[in-house]
């Protein structure tokens, strides 16, 4: 090879080995936090329902509604207010400005046996629909004279494009009419029901004349869309409604998938609060609780089941602020098997009542009324104190689990809980490793219980145990690991107090540090 | 992709060993070649590539540089080979491409040349003590509940270019010859990362439930959106000056090298921290509940979160590193024998002064010389190593050098470290 070549290649070469990357890799032995989390009880419990005691210990407060029962339920508000066309009039010719439709009218709105005198609207829309095949711009305007906002009565006037020859134009649009009162007793003042409207429409003063011909097409629909009230006064009518039987999931235990566990005492009353300005009347046919993990059911044995139970409607007060003082019906349920409700452990609950509104007709002379956001209501409301014993209580979780996408690098290792218990709980963790089809590939057990701490004469935790659990992650492991998608996490409490009872305290908790000692492959 | 990489080692071991039993370090040609016709339009090609530090040696140096797997005795022996507290590994690969212009030849001994060129400079620093390699390349698990101190740390890359120009000023005075060098320089400045940390501590519990670090910080880098060869990150000035002496036995060398700044635009990036962080685990509000979360490799982001201080963005200006270089050649036997000392030093750098002995045997070969000329040096990046050259200037026309001042490394990979070499082609046009 020519020298001034080879010397060139070799300068090259020099270059090269200058810019090279380097990849080396070499093992580390980390030992390092890796997770820590506080529990309390509101970590297993819904924190919104535990309330604190005087003496600090905490009760499970929850309510269950059954069903809100309003005007909604009670009268189906039609759609469709006015639809108007324009008769065939062949060879008529509508000079520009002339108005070729004038009517006004009178709606008897279609509502069952309810006799409404006035609604106030709390949001909602007016939907004006239009279809055309006059080749001229018209001018279109409809007006509901007794509905009002701040006085002013409802109208709108709209001018319609020109369609093109041949053609129908379709025109919409959505008025607001949040605010509005209308005033439904019609022109005497002495009706109900009567929703009264005027409609013109008139050629543009600006275009030209228009002859009408056989085919012409000139349409009007005005009608409701998405309307709620925010007062309503009248007679409502009179009418047996039935709901259910209807399931419906209980959040409270949701958790728990096995064990049980035993409370000392529950207090559950069964409610009905009327802030609708109707009388009423309800049958409670049916409660029930279900554990749908354990397929186990129960059904409340009270004598309230079946029995007819009669609330008068909400007085109003004038009070803008809170306009209904709802009257009310407690029972307690004292007597019957609630603490076979609850321990249960359900999921879901199942019901089915029945309810009269003014099971006695018009007794109120057309003075129903209907303030929005008062309803009848109807409720299940218990209180649990947390004082029970709890018998391999188990609590589960799926979690996200992924270590990335660089297998080998961590080699073996062992991974370690510091666990500082204040509950008076002894708890196994136990996690399972699952793939992406969420089966289980392999377990990692912590061979040791997290202990329960000591308790004193009067079953109180005095001072936090720790508690060190191991996992060793021998290397055989390790591939699964990182195969792993989600972990399943399950942790089995059982109660201290050798079979009495034991009180949750607000100030328990449960604290949790996972700690990592592992041999690391480090690749740059 | 394995295979390229490997077939790079083999280009790069090829020229290790061609590199290995050849010739003498020598500076850019635009001071004084008295190898080449200097009367003569002429080129020069100089590289230098070195890799050096004062303890690793080069079992594990070049084991890390090739990539492979660093095994437990390979770390432990380099471990123990560690100064407690000062340590140096230090890259340098510099490139030049010049030419010589001849001017006007005034009354004959007079002449004045003049000289343009471009450099490229990559250099890296690395200054750690014992602890720090430890837990590198260890892990923290021996530091288990004590303190892990950390002191004087710093990594440094820089990358420039120059364009450089100048005059040489020659003169005969008696039997003796006098040249004086002046120039300056346009720096480019492709990228700077400077890292500091003064001083740090990392205590690790001795259950492994928190880690406390507490650490003096300090960065400076350039725009990071592009640092290419060629990146216009900064700009400078440098100025170059040198003097030679020569008589028929003796050669004398003072030059001094890049006396200049890089002033980094505005878009660079600095901040000085003196922080405390406590790490005790990724905090998990409900660990039955965690639904949402995922344990994965973005935690490593929420601890590196803590590490993320508020960074400045403001040009700065940095010196470059200045070279000062010292040299004393005797010819003895009718120039068929050499001594030559030297004394190398990069201020604004953790290059520690260096002395280099170089004796070379100069063969006449018809109108031309071939020296081979070992050398023994001490100093630089590392401590001392001792390397061979060989060089042939023929006819004053053509002359190539390539020498590796890191001959022992070689041979003794376990107790000594560097590596590298020199090549310098000039042509007459």
């Amino acid at each position: 090879m020519n020298p001034k070549k080879t010397l060139i290649l070799l300068f090259l070469c020099f270059s090269m080995v200058a810019c090279r990357k380097i990849d080396p890799s070499w093992e580390v032995n980390i030992n390092a936090p890796l997770l820590k989390s506080t529990m309390g009880l509101g970590n297993i419990l819904p924190d919104s329902l535990l309330t604190v005691n005087n003496d600090n210990s905490l009760s499970l407060v929850y309510k269950y509604s059954f069903y809100n029962f309003s005007l909604d339920s009670l009268v189906d508000m039609p759609d469709t207010l006015s639809h108007k066309y324009l008769p065939p009039l062949a060879g008529f010719v509508i000079n520009p400005g002339q108005t070729f439709l004038n009517f006004t009218e009178n709606t008897k709105l279609s509502v069952q046996d309810a006799e409404i005198s006035r609604i106030d609207f709390h949001s909602g829309f007016l939907a004006l629909e239009i279809f055309s095949s006059i080749t001229e711009p018209t001018i279109v305007s409809y007006k509901i004279p007794y509905a009002t906002l701040y006085g002013s009565p409802f109208q709108v006037t709209e001018t319609i494009p020109a369609a093109m020859p041949g053609t129908v134009l379709h025109f919409e649009k959505l008025y607001d009419i949040s605010g509005y009162s209308l005033d439904l007793r019609g022109p005497t003042g002495l009706s109900s029901n009567i929703l009264t409207s005027t409609t013109t429409a008139k050629l543009d003063p600006s275009g030209n004349a228009y002859t009408l011909d056989s085919l012409d097409d000139f349409r009007f629909n005005v009608r409701f869309k998405e309307i709620s009230m925010q007062y309503a006064k009248g007679y409502f009518g009179s009418a047996d409604f039935s709901f259910g039987p209807d399931t419906t999931s209980i959040d409270i235990f949701h958790k728990i998938t096995a064990g049980t566990f035993d409370f000392e005492n529950i207090t559950m009353n069964l409610n009905v609060e009327n802030g609708f300005g109707v009388d009423a009347q309800v049958v409670f046919n049916n409660i029930t609780t279900i554990n749908t993990k354990t397929g186990h059911s129960v059904s409340l044995n009270d004598p309230i089941i079946g029995q007819a139970i009669n609330i008068t409607r909400g007085t109003e007060t004038g009070n803008s602020e809170q306009p209904v003082n709802p009257s009310k019906y407690s029972h307690a349920l004292s007597g019957s098997n609630v603490l076979d409700l609850i321990e249960n452990i359900p999921d879901m609950i199942s019901y089915k009542i029945k309810i009269s509104a003014n099971p006695l007709g018009n007794i109120s002379s057309g003075n129903d009324f209907y303030y929005y956001g008062n309803y009848l209501n109807a409720s299940l409301d218990m209180e649990i104190p947390l004082s029970l014993i709890a018998n391999d209580l188990t609590l589960t979780d799926t979690v996200d689990f992924d270590l990335g996408e660089n297998p080998n690098t961590i080699k073996s290792g062992t991974l370690s809980l510091l666990a500082d218990n204040g509950f008076p709980f002894s708890a196994q963790v136990q996690l399972y490793l699952l793939n992406e089809n969420k089966q289980i590939t392999d377990s990692l057990l912590f061979p040791d219980l997290i202990a329960a701490p000591y308790m004193n004469a009067y079953y109180t935790v005095v001072h936090p145990k720790r508690s060190v659990l191991t996992i060793p992650l021998p290397e055989s492991k390790i591939p699964l690991l990182y195969q792993t998608k989600k972990m399943l996490l399950v942790a089995r409490f059982n109660t201290s107090g050798a079979g009495h009872y034991v009180k949750i305290y607000d100030y328990y908790k449960l604290v949790l540090k996972l700690t990592g000692d592992f041999n690391y492959l480090i690749q740059l | 992709m394995k295979f390229k990489i490997n077939k790079t080692y083999n280009h790069f071991w090829l020229l290790v060993f061609i590199m290995s039993v050849l010739s003498q370090q020598s500076f850019s040609q635009l001071f004084y070649s008295g190898n080449i016709d200097e009367n003569r339009y002429y080129l020069s090609l100089n590289s230098e590539l070195g890799f050096n530090s004062n303890k690793l040696n080069n079992k594990f140096a070049g084991s890390f540089y090739k990539g492979e797997f660093l095994d437990h005795s390979m770390k432990t022996d380099a471990l123990n080979g560690l100064n407690t507290t000062y340590n140096v590994l230090g890259f340098l690969f510099n490139t030049d491409l010049y030419v010589n212009i001849p001017g006007k030849k005034n009354n004959p001994p007079r002449r004045i040349n003049y000289y343009a060129g471009l450099e490229n400079h990559n250099m890296m620093e690395l200054r750690f003590n014992r602890n720090f390699f430890q837990l590198f390349f260890f892990g923290n698990k021996d530091f288990t509940n004590q303190f892990l101190i950390l002191k004087n740390l710093s990594l440094n890359y820089l990358n420039f270019q120059q364009i450089k120009v100048g005059i040489n000023k020659a003169w005969q005075k008696n039997n003796s010859r006098h040249v004086l060098t002046a120039g300056i320089g346009f720096n480019n400045g492709q990228s700077l990362q400077q890292y500091e940390l003064p001083y740090g501590t990392i205590y690790t519990q001795k259950d492994a439930e928190f880690i406390n670090l507490q650490m003096e910080l300090g960065m400076k880098r350039s725009d990071t959106l592009n640092s290419k060869f060629g990146a216009e990150n900064g700009w400078g000035f440098s100025a170059d000056l040198g003097y030679t002496y020569q008589d028929e036995s003796n050669l004398f060398q003072c030059q001094l090298e890049d006396i200049g700044f890089i002033r980094w635009k505005k878009n660079s990036q600095h901040y000085d921290k003196d922080t405390i962080v406590y790490f005790d685990g990724i905090e998990i509000n409900n660990l039955i509940d965690i639904s949402g979360e995922t344990i994965s490799g973005s935690s490593a982001d929420t601890i590196l979160n803590a590490f993320a201080y508020a960074k400045k963005n403001a040009a700065f200006t940095e010196t470059i590193p200045m070279k000062f270089y010292l040299s004393y050649k005797r010819y003895f036997f009718k120039r068929w024998l050499s001594l030559s000392v030297s004394f190398n030093h990069y201020f604004f750098s953790l290059y520690r002064p260096q002395i280099r002995f170089v004796p070379a045997v100069n063969i006449p070969v018809k109108n031309s010389v071939i020296s081979i000329s070992p050398s023994i040096e001490a100093g630089g990046y590392g401590r001392y190593n001792y390397g061979l050259g060989l060089s042939a200037a023929i006819n004053k026309k053509f002359y190539v050098e390539i020498q590796t001042a890191y001959l022992n490394s070689y041979i003794f990979p376990k107790k000594s470290a560097g590596l590298g070499g020199f090549i310098s082609i000039i042509k007459t046009l």
